[in-house]
């Protein structure tokens, strides 16, 4: 477990800089990504949220 | 003399391109004719039983989406030498390449259930057990993964892409209507009732059967795993091209047969469709049953090593098929690890199987929109990309396509966790 923590660490400093050019069309489409899926997310957690109503 | 010469010098120059190509050709024929998984099949068997020959039109048009947002993994695997799990972490950093890598394996692992489900209803009908379809299609997947040379494994999976061509025999067999066919092929037009929420749900259904997250994955590893150079990208267009074009023809003879016999029946899946067609023509059943194994049996192929590639892309595992088992342990470990789990889900008793195959339709959603907006972006960076970046033309093609689909499979993601959402 120590090894495979070592190992996410060891990856996650290999790519900690992005190493596309931040343009302001990359930061929108990023932005705009993020906020789908945060929209997504709640909608999956209201459903889920619904069925335990439902269930209950 | 000079006539025979020059003709002679064409034919000598043809024989030599087919060659190439027969050499090069593979990740996109693959990955096209994968995509028509079981679930992709049983997409194109409810569309003909409900639609008959009306959305063949629509199908069509599906062919050169495929094309243009797989074309551009080509070039991205040809140019980086990089798989797209690893690509999205070089690019955008780990909490990007995480999100990708974790929802890709998620989606990946819910999907193969979901090939295996259709798998064992396939040979259900041949009153082959549910454990023997699972233990038989774990063993021949294996043994076509651990001989170690990627070019072989890519060979007999292109045996199994020329199976799924069983619908065509199968549309001839039945003698459908031709000129019907050929106008409801050519002239885009709504069903009868026009246009209905039914009707949406199952034009995005074909939508989100036609471009999955895994398949920009797969192929683009695929490339790299078939070491394809830039000099190697025009074959690999051209071997995309043909794929859309053969996914394009499985859909369309499949659509035929069931439309054509089973037109107004409430089929809900492939294999209801195969059992009843087995009562019109025998033939016919099997022929049908033996397409959704086959499409299952692809599908699984594909999205396992989709997985176990960007797993090894990103862990830094020797991560080629041209590896045997000692050399790349953990790329095979966690190939079979997959394999192996997605298919014992289908034998628990009262699994959630129903549940599973909506809960993909949502979770791809999520994977899909990231997928095609990193891969727009990162053909548009000139520093990755180089002279081969997207080109104006491209860029408006491909942007047009990837927003429809992301807000195509956007709502059929809602439409599926909120069923009264359309109406």
């Amino acid at each position: 477990m120590a090894n495979f923590i070592d190992t996410i660490k060891e990856i996650n400093k290999k790519y900690e800089k992005p190493h596309i050019k931040m343009s302001k069309p990359v930061k929108l489409a990023l932005f705009c990504l993020r906020a789908y899926l945060i929209i997504l997310v709640l909608l999956l957690f209201y459903k889920f949220y619904t069925l335990l109503i439902i269930h209950k | 003399m000079n006539f025979w010469a020059n003709l002679f010098y064409k034919y000598r120059r043809f024989w030599k391109a087919v060659k190439t190509y027969l050499l090069l050709a593979g990740p996109g024929l693959i990955v096209m004719i994968a995509d028509n998984d079981a679930g992709g099949i049983t997409t194109y068997v409810v569309t003909g039983a409900q639609y008959k020959y009306h959305l063949l039109w629509f199908l069509i048009l599906l062919g050169p989406v495929a094309y243009f947002v797989q074309e551009m993994t080509v070039r991205l695997g040809a140019v980086t030498k990089r798989g797209h799990a690893e690509a999205i972490f070089h690019a955008f950093g780990p909490f990007w390449g995480w999100f990708s890598l974790l929802d890709l394996v998620l989606t990946d692992w819910c999907t193969l259930i979901t090939e295996f489900i259709g798998m064992t209803a396939a040979m259900s009908i041949f009153h082959v057990p549910p454990v023997v379809t699972i233990l038989v299609v774990c063993v021949i997947m294996g043994a076509m993964v651990i001989q170690g040379r990627y070019w072989t494994w890519e060979k007999i999976v292109m045996g199994f892409c020329a199976l799924n061509l069983v619908y065509v025999p199968a549309a001839f067999l039945i003698h459908p209507s031709v000129s019907d066919i050929l106008y409801n092929s050519c002239v885009p037009h709504f069903p009868p009732g026009g246009m209905t929420n039914d009707l949406f749900f199952m034009l995005m259904a074909n939508i989100g059967t036609t471009i999955a997250p895994w398949m920009i994955f797969f192929q683009q590893s695929a490339v790299v795993d078939k070491n394809m150079r830039e000099k190697d990208m025009l074959w690999g267009k051209i071997d995309t091209a043909i794929g859309a074009f053969f996914t394009v023809v499985i859909a369309f003879f499949c659509i035929i047969v069931t439309g054509t016999l089973l037109h107004g029946s409430n089929i809900s899946d492939a294999a209801q469709a195969a059992t009843q067609l087995m009562g019109i023509n025998k033939w016919l059943g099997t022929f049908l049953a033996i397409g959704l194994f086959d499409a299952g049996l692809l599908g699984a192929v594909c999205i396992s090593l989709a997985s176990s590639w960007a797993f090894g892309e990103v862990f830094g595992w020797a991560h080629s098929l041209n590896h045997k088992v000692k050399e790349a342990p953990w790329f095979y470990v966690f190939y079979f690890a997959l394999l192996i789990s997605a298919g014992s889900v289908v034998l628990i008793p009262g699994a959630p199987l129903i549940l599973i195959t909506l809960f993909v339709q949502v979770i791809a959603v999520t994977l899909l929109p990231t997928a095609l907006v990193f891969l727009i972006l990162l053909l548009n960076n000139e520093e990755i990309m180089g002279q081969y970046k997207n080109s104006l033309f491209e860029n408006v093609t491909n942007i047009f396509i990837v927003l429809v689909i992301i807000v195509l499979s956007t709502l059929y993601g809602i439409s599926t966790l909120f069923p009264n959402f359309l109406k």
